[in-house]
């Protein structure tokens, strides 16, 4: 592996001061299951690694008012234990309890996952549908990014370079409902071919995402008031807001059809979430 | 280089690493613990599975000064008193064993299971090695010698 | 007394060291001294190499030796002398290797490769078997006609792609196909796989300054890497010597030859320090070997009754860049082709071709599961053209005692009972019992059989040895020079030598590391022959040695060698127990009371060349060429989700003529991680490429491979005893066979549930919802 400076932060104030001291030649280091694996593969190689891990704050995992605040560095494992969540966010775990295997998990933090800004990224299709901000921090300042417009394109996301995301706050569903859905090439730990969520709310208002079907996962929440069993034009609104492509997980063309029957589960689980 | 501090199997150290060593590099090279295996490098695997602060993860992904403070096990610190655990004893006698290759970690991905759930399900059970490749033994006996050293552990433990 | 052990689940032997993780694998050792060494790879599937410039490489600190295709004037090959150590002139596949460095450290070897600079002028690579064969294809090979070759065996053609062209002829197809009712013809495909051990490739080497090389390597075949390193180098035999700790899995992606000659002469040059070299995982996928693909064209002619009168069969076998065991392969496949059916009219030719990819070895199987792919499917898809039923269809042409092969052999009632192998999976999967898809309408079910055979494919001299010498206490050490790299062939080669010793199995301290220069002889540990000829020379060093204990216990209790009986490590007088002697008092040379001596330490000595087997006519590929078949079967129950393509296996039956089961709990081990490792090559693997031959899943990324969550939700084993003649208490190989034909009963369980056949691997979920799209679309 490429040699670098480890730097351990035990305070958010040293680790922007860090950052800022060494901008673009630093990177946030949370569990390391992308970095780690990108520094080896030769595509990154920065000379200082800040560890945000010791930062306590960073771990927060509570409900504050109805809303879920998820610190950068919990992990994905903790998120699925979390005993707390509110109804309505099953989309959330969902998702965390298909991402990777449990050893990964262990390391993998939320903030991580949605930083790399992978298009395949677990996190993101229930963070987009839930509505969740992205706090933020650096010498700056704080301020709170709405998630749909964090990612930019693939592997990059709207953060200055000298900024660390500190939470992920998701708004009570208050009534709603959600659900997350993946496939992959084998049923074992895999990167997603498509994944997707979708979540509606008491009063019928649908919101979906996909990931791996366009350069960031894609929220899709205006439906032109088709009906929650309308299947035929939610999936032609899908269709139209999707631009997949041929790769070596999947084809352009087979990820439309997994659009479309991930899609189809999903409408029937959120109503059938809805009734029960 | 970096001075850190560790529990190792049981046994306190203090020693410098470089600052870009993964804690796999560290066991096999510099303590000489060559039971975890390399299988990949990145996280695929779970050949270089060990147990830090009493959670499985890969090796492989982890900076040797990451783990300064934590307590780690590794397939050598499986044996009790000298003898195999009831874990070791289920693998040889299930035939979950073939090339032996990916065993270590299956072993620690095991034991960090029945630290957490004494009782695991068929499907927990999966849940914990699916991170553990093994080409060998077409995993039922895997799954299989785990439960029963489930069950020997419970017993023994009443 | 000891009749039990043999078929017994003794645990196995090595299983406490494994388990502590103290085994010690190759990667796992360092020698005082050693260097470490890296390799650079080829960025391009086929190009010239113009210039290579190691001067900044060599200023790094560290670097002891810098080696490229220039300094190493060698080809290697195991039945064609086609493969350099590092490439020369040109690189033929990416991911070859192009120079290499031994450096005091990784990091520096790595950085000094980085270090190297090459110019290439990129040549337009040859991607497709098919589209080699033709004439006007730019060659793999340009020097083709001038390599050396085991002659008379294989066929190169010069100035083609053609690395072997196997032809079989028997009867007359053309005569056959006229008289036939119907005629059924196919292309089936299957791509190039990987082994994928979980222990990549591993060797350390050291060229002792006296000229003698030492090799541990995570080698399949100690002998064959000393023997090809002697044949490569010049170097005599007796002075390399080669050892083979514990291997982290092989499937026949370590036997041959692979990283040991680089490695030795990277210790030669860096001033006679040993050298280690560990592949990483992605050079596991892009240097070293993988499976071939195959191209197979059937042409089947039946009969309105269902008998097979005519086949045709071409196979065009993806080599990849170097023939290594490919062109074997080709052979192999060419003479066991048409699979376990008597068919009077057949014309085989199976064509081993270069191509610019990453070159194929054996893999489990050596061939058949690629050519069961096409022949059982094929056979479902002519039973269906028929309307009959596929296990039906089977039945009427199977071989039976008295049935002559494609290569002329005849079939006898010991050879093996592949019938009874299909009979009792068709039974117990309930072939021809519908079963509902329990989850639901949008899911299918559907069930599948298919059958397989395979013999070793080995020289028809290929030979074997043991060694078996007492120790003082009356236990027994067994020598031999199979490697075990997980099928657990040395706890049952321990039963039978405890069962033929007449000792416990306590008694027997098999040797583990495997030592050319300590073990005796044995030419490969490949082709699932291992337990059948190492088998036969343990019984044989076991009856030596016992013979030794006679003469001297008869001599020493002065009564005739035919009146003795040997038991539980005692030697008796027939007739009057009370007159014994142990075999402690007899091993080590057997003391009078008044201190006379005779004998002394016993060794027995066990040796086996298979016998009776014959180079194949170069025209009709007629003659013997199969030590021994072992035959099965596999049924299959699958849920196919018409929506997403999955397939899940609901239950996989598998069945075979094992001849005699040596240990009960290892053999259904074998089985169980064959099947696996067949539906990994069933559903899931392949070597993607991108149209510049850039393989684009060097990892276990995107490679994938079944995890414990893609298991069948059943498995059984079924394991049939019609004894064989010649194997030890009438065993045969069963090490690849669980792997061959379930692809194709997969597929033909999918045909069975939706109709759709599939003709090429693998059959993911993408390739079957696509499939099941269009034919929805009509
Ligand atoms: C074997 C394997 C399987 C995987 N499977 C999946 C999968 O199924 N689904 C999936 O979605 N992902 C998967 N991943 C990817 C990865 O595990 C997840 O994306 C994980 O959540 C990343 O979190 P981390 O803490 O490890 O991130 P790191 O690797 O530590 O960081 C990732 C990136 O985010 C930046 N970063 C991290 N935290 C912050 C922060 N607080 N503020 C600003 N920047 C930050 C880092 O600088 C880096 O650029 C897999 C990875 C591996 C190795
Ligand atoms: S070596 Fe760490 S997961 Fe493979
Ligand atoms: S026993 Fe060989 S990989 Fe599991």
């Amino acid at each position: 592996m490429a040699t670098f400076k480890y730097l351990r932060c035990h305070s958010l104030d040293e680790a922007i001061d860090l950052l800022a001291t060494h901008a673009r030649q630093a990177r946030i280091l949370a569990g390391g299951t992308d970095l780690l694996v990108s520094i080896r593969d030769g595509l990154e190689s920065p000379r200082y690694l800040i560890d945000i891990k010791p930062i306590a704050e960073l771990h927060t995992l509570a409900l504050e008012d109805g809303l879920l605040r998820i610190g950068a560095s919990v992990t994905v494992n903790q998120l699925i234990d979390f005993e707390h969540l509110p109804a309505g966010m099953d989309a959330i775990t969902e998702a965390a309890s298909c991402l990777a295997s449990y050893q990964i998990r262990n390391r993998a933090t939320v903030g991580g996952n949605i930083c790399n800004a992978s298009p395949a990224c677990d996190l993101g299709p229930p963070l987009l549908v839930l509505g969740a901000k992205v706090e933020t921090i650096s010498k700056r300042g704080r301020r709170t990014i709405p998630i749909e417009d964090f990612f930019e394109d693939v592997k990059v996301t709207r953060l200055e370079p000298d900024e660390i995301v500190t939470a992920i706050l998701i708004p009570s569903p208050r009534g709603g409902v959600s659900t997350f859905l993946k496939r992959s090439r084998i049923k074992g730990h895999d990167l997603a071919v498509v994944n997707a969520a979708g979540a509606v709310t008491k009063d019928g208002n649908l919101r979906m995402a996909f990931g791996a079907v366009a350069p960031t996962p894609i929220l899709v929440d205006d439906f032109n008031g088709a009906r929650l069993d309308d299947t035929a034009r939610i999936v032609d609104v899908l269709m139209n807001a999707i631009s997949p492509i041929d790769d070596v997980r999947a084809s352009a063309v087979y990820r439309k059809y997994m659009v479309e029957a991930l899609a189809k589960k999903i409408l029937e689980t959120l109503m059938n979430r809805l009734q029960g | 280089m970096k001075s850190i501090s560790i529990k190792i199997n049981g046994e306190p150290l203090a020693l410098d690493v470089e600052e870009h060593w993964t804690l796999l590099y560290l066991l096999r090279e510099h303590l000489a613990l060559t039971g975890t295996k390399e299988g990949c490098g990145r996280g695929e695997c779970g050949a270089c599975t060990v147990i830090v602060d009493g959670k499985p993860i890969n090796s492989c992904l982890v900076l040797a000064p990451e783990v300064d403070g934590c307590e780690i096990t590794t397939i050598e610190g499986e044996m009790r008193n000298g003898r195999l655990s009831p874990l070791q004893e289920a693998f040889i006698e299930m035939g979950a064993i073939q090339c032996g290759f990916c065993t270590p970690g299956m072993v620690m991905s095991a034991r960090a299971l029945l630290m957490r759930n004494p009782d695991p399900s068929e499907d927990e059970i999966v849940e914990a090695i699916c991170g553990n490749l093994c080409r060998c033994t077409g995993y039922e006996p895997i799954i299989r010698a785990i439960r029963e050293a489930a069950k020997r552990e419970r017993n023994h433990e009443r | 007394m000891k009749d039990d052990l043999i078929g017994a689940s003794v645990a196995r032997i090595d299983g406490i060291e494994k388990v502590t993780g103290s085994a010690t694998y190759t990667a796992d050792m360092k020698l005082p001294g050693m260097l470490y060494a890296r390799m650079l790879l080829s960025p391009h599937a086929h190009a010239r190499i113009l210039r290579i410039d190691i001067e900044k490489a060599k200023q790094v600190p560290g670097v002891k030796a810098i080696l490229v295709g220039a300094d190493l004037p060698y080809r290697i090959g195991l039945y064609m002398v086609d493969k350099p150590i590092l490439a020369q002139g040109k690189v033929r596949y990416e991911g070859e290797p192009v120079a290499a460095v031994a450096a005091l450290s990784g990091e520096a070897a790595a950085e000094a490769v980085n270090l190297i600079e090459v110019d290439y002028e990129p040549l337009g690579p040859v991607m497709d078997a098919r589209e080699a064969l033709k004439a006007d294809s730019p060659l793999v090979h340009e020097d083709l006609h001038t390599y050396k070759y085991v002659e008379g065996v294989f066929f190169p053609v010069p100035h083609t792609n053609i690395a072997n062209h196997f032809r079989l002829r028997k009867g007359d197809v053309a005569k056959g196909f006229e008289e036939s009712y119907k005629i059924v013809e196919n292309e089936f495909y299957a791509p190039q796989v990987q082994h994928v051990p979980l222990e990549t490739h591993a060797t350390i080497a050291h060229w002792k300054p006296n000229g003698r090389i030492e090799i541990w390597t995570s080698a399949q075949s100690p002998f064959a890497v000393r023997n090809l390193l002697s044949v490569a180098l010049g170097i005599s035999h007796s002075r390399i010597r080669v050892v083979v700790p514990y291997v982290g899995g092989a499937f026949g992606g370590k036997a041959g030859i692979h990283l040991e000659p680089l490695v030795s002469l990277l210790s030669k040059h860096a001033g006679f320090r040993p050298v280690k070299l560990v592949a990483t995982r992605t050079e596991e996928f892009k240097t070293l070997p993988c499976r071939q693909g195959l191209d197979a064209r059937v042409k089947t002619g039946v009969t309105r009754s269902g008998r097979i009168i005519a086949e045709e069969i071409e196979f065009v076998w993806d080599a990849g860049a170097y023939a290594d065991y490919g062109v074997n392969i080709g052979r192999a496949s060419g003479y066991s082709g048409a699979g376990p059916y008597e068919i009077e009219n057949v014309k085989i030719d199976s064509y081993t071709v270069y191509t610019n990819k990453p070159f194929g070895t054996a893999y489990r199987g050596f061939g058949h599961v690629e050519l069961f792919w096409a022949i059982e499917s094929q056979m479902d898809a002519v039973a269906a053209s028929l309307g009959m039923d596929p296990v039906e269809f089977r039945k009427k042409n199977l071989l039976r005692p008295g049935s002559i092969t494609i290569t002329g052999e005849k079939i006898v009632e010991h050879t093996g009972n592949v019938r009874k192998c299909l009979e009792q999976v068709a039974q117990e999967i309930g072939w021809g019992k519908e079963e509902e898809a329990k989850s639901g309408k949008k899911k299918l079910r559907g069930k599948g059989i298919a059958v397989l055979h395979k013999a070793p494919a080995m020289p028809p001299n290929t030979a074997s040895s043991a060694i078996i010498k007492f120790n003082e206490d009356a236990t027994a050490d067994v020598i031999v020079s199979g490697v075990d790299y997980g099928q657990g062939t040395a706890t049952s080669l321990s039963q039978i030598a405890a069962h033929a010793l007449r000792l416990p199995l306590e008694k027997i301290h098999f040797v583990w590391g495997k030592d050319t220069e300590q073990c005796p002889y044995d030419w490969q540990t490949v082709a699932s022959r291992l337990t059948v000829m190492a088998g036969i020379c343990i019984l044989r060093a076991a009856e030596d040695a016992l013979n030794q204990i006679r003469s001297i216990a008869a001599q020493a209790l002065g009564v005739s060698k035919d009146d003795l009986d040997l038991d539980d490590g005692k030697i008796f007088v027939r007739g009057d127990r009370s007159r014994m002697l142990e075999y402690k008092q007899v091993v080590m040379g057997y003391m009078f009371p008044n201190g006379n001596s005779i004998g002394g330490p016993v060794i027995g000595r066990g040796s086996y060349v298979a016998e009776g087997l014959t180079n194949l006519d170069p025209e009709t590929g007629q003659g013997l060429p199969a030590l021994n078949w072992t035959y099965g079967a596999h049924g299959v129950e699958i849920e196919v989700d018409v929506e997403t393509g999955d397939i899940e296996i609901v239950k996989i039956v598998s069945a075979f003529d094992v001849g005699k089961v040596i240990n009960e709990d290892l053999c259904r081990g074998q089985v169980r991680g064959g099947v696996v490792q067949g539906l990994g090559t069933t559903l899931i693997e392949q070597y993607i490429y991108d149209c510049k031959g850039h393989l684009l899943n060097a990892s276990l990324t995107d490679y994938k491979i079944p995890t414990a969550k893609d298991i069948p939700r059943q498995m059984v084993q079924i394991l049939i005893e019609t004894p064989h003649d010649k194997g030890p208490f009438g065993a045969r190989g069963i090490a690849e066979h669980p792997m061959i034909s379930v692809p194709s009963a997969v597929a033909n369980a999918l045909f069975n549930a939706t109709c759709v056949r599939i003709k090429q691997l693998p059959l993911s979920p993408e390739r079957v919802c696509l499939a099941l799209k269009q034919q929805s679309q009509g």
